[in-house]
């Protein structure tokens, strides 16, 4: 696209008063109907344009996460070709690793053990489905305002705030660049609106060309690591004994997963992960069996926090109960309370 | 005037020009502490050096009852710690007095003792602070005491959110990450943040 379409492209959008993405086929006969299932559909449309942007645009930038006291970095290459999307994020602070992903293969390479860890996340194909889904509650629970327009990283962006209907979740507030859709900053809030976490691009060159083909073959160079791919079985809460018996308003059981193996700073085997999710936040349930070598050290204590992830432990007779989630404490209270073996 | 009372007299003019050391300046003191008439000698000599010095009288007359009042007063507030800017005090006026004044000496001596006492203080505040040991501070909050027991690193607690720096909180962290990511903002910008943001051990 050359620069003088942008340019008209960018003029129109700041001369229509509304949001880029309410413009086209549906247009404004969403307004005409029912107030409640047009709020959906503007927050769906909204999450839509975030997630065909990631799928359809190519950028290089460096990204910047500050989560309580502690800032990171990394150089970010991300590609896509409509069909596969391919990124690398180099890590600048921190522990040197090199993370590529290929649609929902992971795989991290961290050059000081010689080490690469390959995963795949099928939770990156459950997106479209998540929000096509009839009981969606991410509109129920979140309500979308248009803050204005900003300035990210050198590029005009638009600004939306995600505000929660309720207490037990945070909001958001996300800065989508104007033409392509490309978030370019993420802010986690709580309920006095401060900032628990941001997430931004401080420089970001959109449509930098980056080789798919180069990225592939890095990710694949796995010569002289060690490979580790982490052993997890699926199963269901009902079949491991769990129950989960509280209410969390919106929240809904995503996925249940139990690790066969431990390996070096993964969880004890045998640990079981329940996911639960709104749409927006999530939380993870781990149980695994007490150990008291293990765990009296970590006498059950208060929620503990980093950044928007919180983090509370509890001792359910033999079991140890970890509940963690970009939820406010109180909502990791709940979930942890709620929870009932069944066996 | 005696042999004695001229040696000491002597004593003290030594003491005044900064000549006595260890036993003899121990000597002294315990002279001046005890003789009034040593101590106004101690006083006149002063008066007299710094006339020999300036052409003129420079310390007054009541000089000597401020100096017996000021140190009254630091009698009755000799207890170190409640003396916190005595080192600051030291600092201005030693320079301007005689270095061996007993007077300064003394003030010398309590801000010392005061400076020691901050020091210490300080040094078990330091040490009281991380870890397991502030369970045993008598001001300790018992959040705090739990938490400092829950992992080896130091941590904090209160408005400031609390690093958790424990392996295996880590490893549940990670495993949150990797496969508890089923957010709408995950795609785009949730799985950047995950590989940017460090974890620990990954």
């Amino acid at each position: 696209m050359s620069r003088r379409v942008l340019v008209l492209l960018g003029l129109s959008l700041v001369l229509n008063a509304s949001p880029a993405w309410t413009q086209s086929e549906v247009g404004r006969s969403t307004v005409k109907a029912q107030s409640s299932r047009a709020e959906e559909t503007t927050l769906s449309r909204w999450l839509m344009r975030l997630h065909d942007a990631a799928r359809q645009r190519t950028y290089v930038g460096t990204f910047v996460v500050s989560a309580g006291d502690t800032m990171s970095s990394s150089r970010i290459w991300h590609v896509c070709d409509g069909q596969q999307q391919m990124e690398r994020i180099d890590a600048l602070s921190g522990v040197a690793r090199t993370t590529f992903r290929h649609n929902d293969r992971v795989v991290t390479f961290l050059p000081e053990r010689r080490v690469v860890i390959s995963e795949t996340r099928e939770s990156f194909g459950l997106f479209p489905n998540l929000l096509n889904r009839a009981d969606s509650s991410i509109a129920q629970f979140y309500r979308l305002q248009v803050l204005g327009r900003e300035r990210v990283a050198g590029l005009a962006s638009e600004v939306v705030q995600l505000v929660p209907v309720d207490a037990l979740r945070f909001g958001y507030k996300v800065w989508t660049e104007l033409e392509s859709g490309v978030v370019v900053k993420l802010q986690t809030l709580d309920a006095a609106q401060g900032v628990l976490e941001q997430a931004a691009f401080s420089e970001l060159q959109l449509g930098e060309p980056v080789s798919m083909d180069r990225l592939a073959a890095l990710m694949d160079n796995t010569e002289g690591y060690q490979v580790h791919k982490p052993e997890l079985v699926k199963t269901t809460a009902a079949q491991e004994g769990w129950l989960f018996n509280g209410q969390v308003a919106g929240f809904k059981p995503m996925a249940c997963h139990k690790r066969v193996s431990a390996g070096q700073s993964e969880p004890a085997a045998n640990t079981v992960q329940w996911v639960f999710s709104d749409g927006l936040a999530s939380v993870s349930l781990f149980m695994e069996s007490f150990d008291a070598a293990r765990h009296s050290k970590m006498a059950a204590h208060e929620p503990m926090a980093m950044g928007a992830t919180h983090m509370l432990t509890r001792r359910l007779g033999p079991w140890w109960i970890t509940a963690v989630g970009e939820v406010p404490p109180k909502t990791l209270v709940i979930f942890a309370q709620g929870l009932e073996r069944k066996k | 005037m005696t042999d004695r009372t001229i040696e000491h007299s002597e004593l003290v003019s030594a003491l005044v020009d900064g000549q006595l050391r260890d036993t003899e300046f121990a000597q002294a003191m315990a002279y001046l502490e005890r003789s009034s008439e040593a101590r106004q000698n101690w006083h006149a000599y002063h008066v007299v050096g710094d006339a020999m010095r300036t052409g003129q009288a420079a310390a007054g007359a009541h000089d000597a009852d401020f100096v017996l009042r000021l140190r009254a007063r630091l009698q009755q507030e000799s207890q170190p710690l409640v003396l916190p800017e005595a080192p600051s005090t030291t600092v201005a006026l030693v320079p301007v007095a005689s270095a061996n004044d007993r007077f300064w000496r003394l003030v010398v001596g309590l801000a010392s003792v005061a400076m020691v006492g901050v020091i210490a203080w300080q040094g078990f505040q330091g040490l009281a602070s991380p870890g397991p040991q502030l369970a045993v501070a008598p001001s300790s909050q018992p959040a705090v005491a739990s938490l400092a027991q829950s992992g080896p690193a130091p941590s904090t607690l209160g408005a400031a959110p609390v690093m958790i720096r424990d392996p295996q909180l880590d490893a549940l962290l990670a495993a949150h990450r990797q496969f508890g990511g089923t957010s709408a903002l995950q795609m785009p910008t949730g799985f950047l943040r995950n590989a940017t943001y460090e974890e620990g051990a990954p």
